[in-house]
Parts: C-alpha cells; structure tokens; sequence
C-alpha cells in the first residue's frame, strides 16, 4: 500500500510511518494542510491519514477539496477531537473512516487495510461467506461448521458475518461496536471480549482449531 | 400588569370628574341658598323702616324686592318681580336680570306681603364654568395618560418578556449565539436589551475560550500521552525479553487507563458546556435499553445475575449514542456492584407526563450521606475504590441526564440501588 499522512506532529506522523515501513508499506507526509493537498492531487495513493487540525489548510476542508475535483481516494481522519458531533462532521465533508487520538497503532493499521480493501471495489453480492470450514449462508442467516448446523442469534450472526466479511484482517473492538452494535460509545468493561468468548464457545465447539483468533493489543482476526 | 394600571387610572379620571360636576353645581347653590335664608331671617327680624333702608341701599351683589299684600312695588333695588317668579314659588330661584344671573328665595310676609331676597352669582357661574372646562381638560389629558401608558406598558412588557424568551432559549439550547433584537435604540429598554447582548457575547468569547482551553488540553496534552504510550508501544515490539515485554505492556495499560480518563473528563465537559443538541433524533427507548442488555446479558451471565425489563413502548427526542452510554454505565455499574446470583430489573415508563428509567440492583447500595456525592468527578465510594474504573461513570450519566433536560435520582432499593432517571 501507499500512503500519505498529512499531520502537523511530528512524533505522531513518525510512529506511523515507522509502524506502516515495518508492516511493508511505503508512504510519504507531508506537515501541513497545503502541501498535502498538493501531494494528494498530484499523487496516487491508496490512502490518505489526514490530521483535523492542520496548519494552512483545516484537515476537513482538504478533504472537501479533494472530493470537489473527483478525487475519491480512501480518508481516515485523525483527531483529538472525539465527539460523536465531530465525527459525523468529519464524515459528512467525505472522509471515510475517523479515528480519535490516541490510538494503537493496530486499530489504525485494522482500519486502514479495510478502506484499501473497500475501495477496491469488489461488492459483489455475496451469498455466502466461509472462513476454513465454517460456512455462513447470507440469505438464510445460518451458519454451517464442517457441515454441522450452528444455533447463532442475530448478533452474533452480525458479530461473525463481521468477522468473515473481513477475512485475514484485524478486526478491533471499537470496530465491532460501531459497525455490529451501531453505536459510538466508550464501554467502561470488556463487554466485546466476552460476545466474542461466547461465539467462539459455539463455532468451536467440537473442533480442532480456534477459528477466531486474538490479535494482542489488537482485536480479533478470522482466518482460512 | 398593563390592564391593572389601566383600570385604576381609569378609576382617577372618574373620580377627579365626580369632584369637578359636584363643586360646580350643587354645592355652589346649597351654599348660596344658606346665604340667603340667614339674610332673610335677619331682615324679617328688623322693623319695616329698618328693612326698607336695607333692601334699598343694599350690600354689593345683592337684590331685593319687596311687593305688598297686593302685588305692587313696595320697596327693594330690583325694577319688577322676574318673571314665573310668584309668592308660591318654593325653594331656590334661579334668574336672570340685566345680563347677571342671580340665586333667589321668596318669604311670604305677615302682612300678606312677598319679600325676595338674591345674591348675584354671575362670578361664582363663571368660576364654575371655568372648573367644568379645567375638569374638562384634566379629564382628556388623563385619558390620554391612559392610553400612551397603556402602550408603554404593552411595549415595556413585550420588549422585556423578549428579554426573557431569548435568555430561556439559551439556557435550554446552549447556544450562546443568540442575541436579543435591540430596536431602534431609542428607548431604555433597546439599550437594557444592547448592554445584556454584550453581556452575552462577553459570556460566548468566554465560554468559547474555556472550549478552546479544554480543546487545546485535548490536543496539546493528550498528544504527548499519545506519544509517550507509542514510544512505549515501540519498545515492547523492539525487545523480545519476555520481562520487558512484559512490563512495558504494563505501562501501556496504564497509559491507556490515562488517556481514557482523561477523555473521558473532557467529553463530560464537552456535554456540559456545548450543550449540543443538534445530535437529536427520535429515539425509541425499548430498542436503545434492548441493545444495552443485550450487549451487557454475556457479562451478567458470567455473575449469575438475572436480568430482568418490563418496558413500555416510548419514543423521545434524544442523543442516541449518549443515551446508550448512559444506560450502558448504569448497567454496568449495576452489574460490577451486584453479587453472584443478583438481580437487576430495568424498567421505563410513563409516569404523571414524564418518561421514568429505572435501573434497580441488589448490590451494596449507596449510604445516603455518599448520594449527592457520586455525581461528582473522580468520586468514588468507600465500597468501589478495590473495583476498576475512573470515577467518571456517573458524572457522564448525570451530564447526560441533564442534556436531555432530565433529573437523575437515587434511592434505596433495600437492598441495593434504585436509580429513577425523569424525562
């Protein structure tokens, strides 16, 4: 992948930038609001990392210009600001994804790997999605382990489906909160950890090998 | 208020004309009349001689006429009797003679005789004229005094019910942006209105400077925290030393545990002081506290603690991600504070207009003398401090309640906790 990060903090832009070259990834940054609109037009990259608050040119407004010259590459948008006002704010001007600072570097890394693979543009109608031999049949809400019928309720149908939906990636918690539980708020407990406890009791039942594994620090990963 | 001070000025004008009518007429008359009757007696009490050279040579502003038992002149300054003027006219005379006007009694005398005796009262009819036509003006000019004071009133009392409107409105938006439209500028309540708009911008540049502060707090301190929790993050994957590794995971939790609080700090100010409602939609509250214990059933399970809801079906205006958050702390201190096979009863509904969450426990409950203490930051009772958390769950709560124009209440569950939260 390549990326650029436009952020004004320097140690923020060099612990991504570290964390993005051990991973593989080349990108480029720029620390202010103009040239990184300029690098953004002039360059191709797979996603952008946009700070909020930037000098010469406010993050959101950015991004705003890009989308106005029909440029649609993938944005998440960092900010210390966490409100959810601000987040729909940062999401109307046409980011993609919004992170609040601080975050680990997997919840970014989680994050930015799935807008890479959204805007690769295969929404295909899946019927049916499978991870190693559990089967989840889309259209009659069911899954299957090896053939074996598997008593889900809807969320943690929504739970897995997650999860298979973005097979071979990390998936955080705070991902699976916004997108299965649909709301944006801080648990105080671990709540995520036991739902996920609980479907694996039910998919793993019987099996040889864990199929949803724990990524330390990270979040959850679902794999062939 | 305006109607009021309508009414009684009213009443004065009233009052002010009864006086004038009064003095002018009646009252000249009577006293006149008593004027007469002492003057009568007087001239009846003197010998015929006496009374003729009196009523002859009378005293200023006096007329008389005195006629024998058969009608003829016998005496008096006056040339003939007026005329409808006969010995069996009663009481007081009013005529005129020679372009004066004059009051009158008539006295049949012993000898068959009729003595008239009058005063001239052309001055005192001219001073009542000129009563009637002052009464007259006053009683205008208080009417006009009614009716501008009536507007004055009216526009005093729309221009300042104004004032107030604008005021309601910001303590229930929060917008500090609002202004009170000032007029013209000509009157005392245009600039009442202009000094309480600069009060206001004066509060907006200062409430706007604290968010600024607590925005830059955000930024410019949790930035190194970040930085400091990464650089940690660096080292944990740079070293393979399982002990290091170890407790550099340790400093990582612990810097996480930080920066959470502190932004959670942050947003319970954001709440207060941005009073932001333009996050409102319906919400429907059984599908917000459904998926709460939902989310929450895993954990209360573990704790053998039973879950039980009776909710009606009741929508409102509200902040859905901020309303889970709040049922979600509650739940969770619910379940952190009750024992191993507890039980939990969440409820919502409708009660005298108002919209009642309920959340009960079988825990520990909160002693009395700690309840209005839990809302504060960073409180936490004698019983919670060996339990994890940051102290700010139910200051989000009571500052969540209060975006929604709620009251938060505690009470005993005996045993356990009993919060009633009013919509």
């Amino acid at each position: 992948m390549k990326l650029l990060i436009i952020e004004d903090d320097r140690s923020v832009a060099d612990y991504i930038r570290a964390g993005l070259k051990e991973k593989g990834h080349g990108c480029d940054h720029a620390d202010n609001g103009k040239e990184g609109l300029f690098l953004a037009m002039t360059e191709k990259y797979d996603v952008l990392i946009v700070d909020r608050m930037l000098p010469e040119l406010d993050g959101l407004a950015l991004i705003k210009t890009l989308r106005g010259a029909d440029n649609d590459t993938p944005a998440l948008i960092l900010s210390a600001l966490g409100e959810v006002d601000d987040r729909v704010k940062g999401l109307k001007s046409g980011g993609d994804d919004y992170l609040v600072k601080p975050f680990a570097f997997e919840e970014l890394m989680a994050r930015l790997e799935i807008l890479q693979k959204r805007a690769g543009g295969q929404k295909m109608t899946e019927t049916k999605l499978t991870a190693g031999d559990l089967e989840l049949d889309l259209l009659s809400r069911r899954a299957l382990r090896g053939g074996r019928h598997i008593d889900i309720q809807s969320r943690e149908y929504r739970l897995l489906e997650y999860l298979m939906r973005h097979k071979g990636q990390v998936v955080t918690r705070t991902m699976l909160l916004e997108n299965v539980w649909d709301y944006h708020f801080d648990p105080q407990t671990n709540v995520i950890d036991v739902h996920i406890s609980r479907l694996r009791r039910k998919i793993d039942l019987n099996a040889d090998s864990p199929l949803i594994k724990t990524v330390r620090g990270a979040g959850y990963i679902i794999e062939d | 208020m305006a109607l009021v001070f309508t009414l009684l000025l009213g009443a004065g004008v009233l009052v002010l004309g009864y006086f004038g009518y009064y003095f002018t007429r009646d009252n000249f008359i009577g006293g006149t009349e008593e004027v007469i009757n002492s003057e009568m007696h007087y001239l009846l009490a003197m010998p015929p001689a006496g009374m003729q050279r009196e009523i002859n040579a009378p005293a200023p502003k006096r007329a008389y006429y005195l006629a024998d038992a058969d009608g003829h002149k016998a005496g008096g300054n006056m040339a003939a009797l007026p005329s409808g003027v006969s010995a069996a006219t009663q009481g007081t005379i009013v005529f005129e003679t020679g372009g004066n006007r004059f009051v009158g009694k008539t006295t049949r005398l012993t000898n068959g005789g009729l003595l008239l005796a009058a005063v001239d009262i052309t001055d005192f009819v001219a001073v009542g004229n000129l009563m009637l036509v002052l009464t007259a003006v006053a009683i205008v000019l208080m009417l006009l005094v009614i009716f501008s004071s009536f507007f004055i009133s009216t526009f005093v009392v729309n221009r300042t019910n104004r004032i107030a409107l604008t005021a309601q409105n910001i303590i229930e938006t929060g917008s500090l942006s609002q202004r009170i439209d000032a007029g013209t500028g000509w009157d005392d309540l245009s600039y009442a209105s202009s000094v309480v708009n600069g009060l206001l911008a004066r509060i907006e540049t200062l409430v706007e400077g604290v968010q600024r502060v607590s925005d830059n707090i955000a930024h410019d301190l949790r930035t190194p925290l970040t930085r400091l929790r990464n650089n940690l993050d660096t080292l944990r994957k740079e070293k393979d030393d399982p002990e290091t590794a170890e407790k550099t995971a340790q400093l990582i939790r612990e810097a996480d545990s930080l920066l959470a609080t502190f932004s959670a700090l942050l947003r319970i100010s954001r709440i207060e002081t941005a009073r932001a409602k333009n996050n409102f939609t319906t919400v429907s509250l059984p599908t917000l506290l459904r998926d709460v214990i939902e989310l929450y059933e895993p954990l209360a399970e573990e704790k053998e603690i039973a879950l039980a809801a009776d909710i009606e079906d009741i929508s409102l205006q509200g902040d859905k991600d901020l309303m889970f958050q709040a049922f979600a702390n509650l739940l969770d201190n619910a379940i952190k504070f009750s024992t191993r096979g507890g039980k939990i009863d969440m409820r919502i509904q409708a009660s005298e207009g108002r919209t009642l969450c309920i959340f009960a426990d079988s825990g520990p409950g909160i002693p009395a003398s700690e309840k209005d203490k839990v809302f504060t930051r960073f409180y936490r009772g004698d019983d919670s401090r060996s339990t994890p958390g940051s102290g700010l769950g139910l200051s989000l709560v009571a500052a969540v309640v209060s975006l929604h124009d709620g009251s938060i209440t505690l009470e005993d569950n005996n045993p356990g906790l009993r919060v009633v939260i009013a919509l």
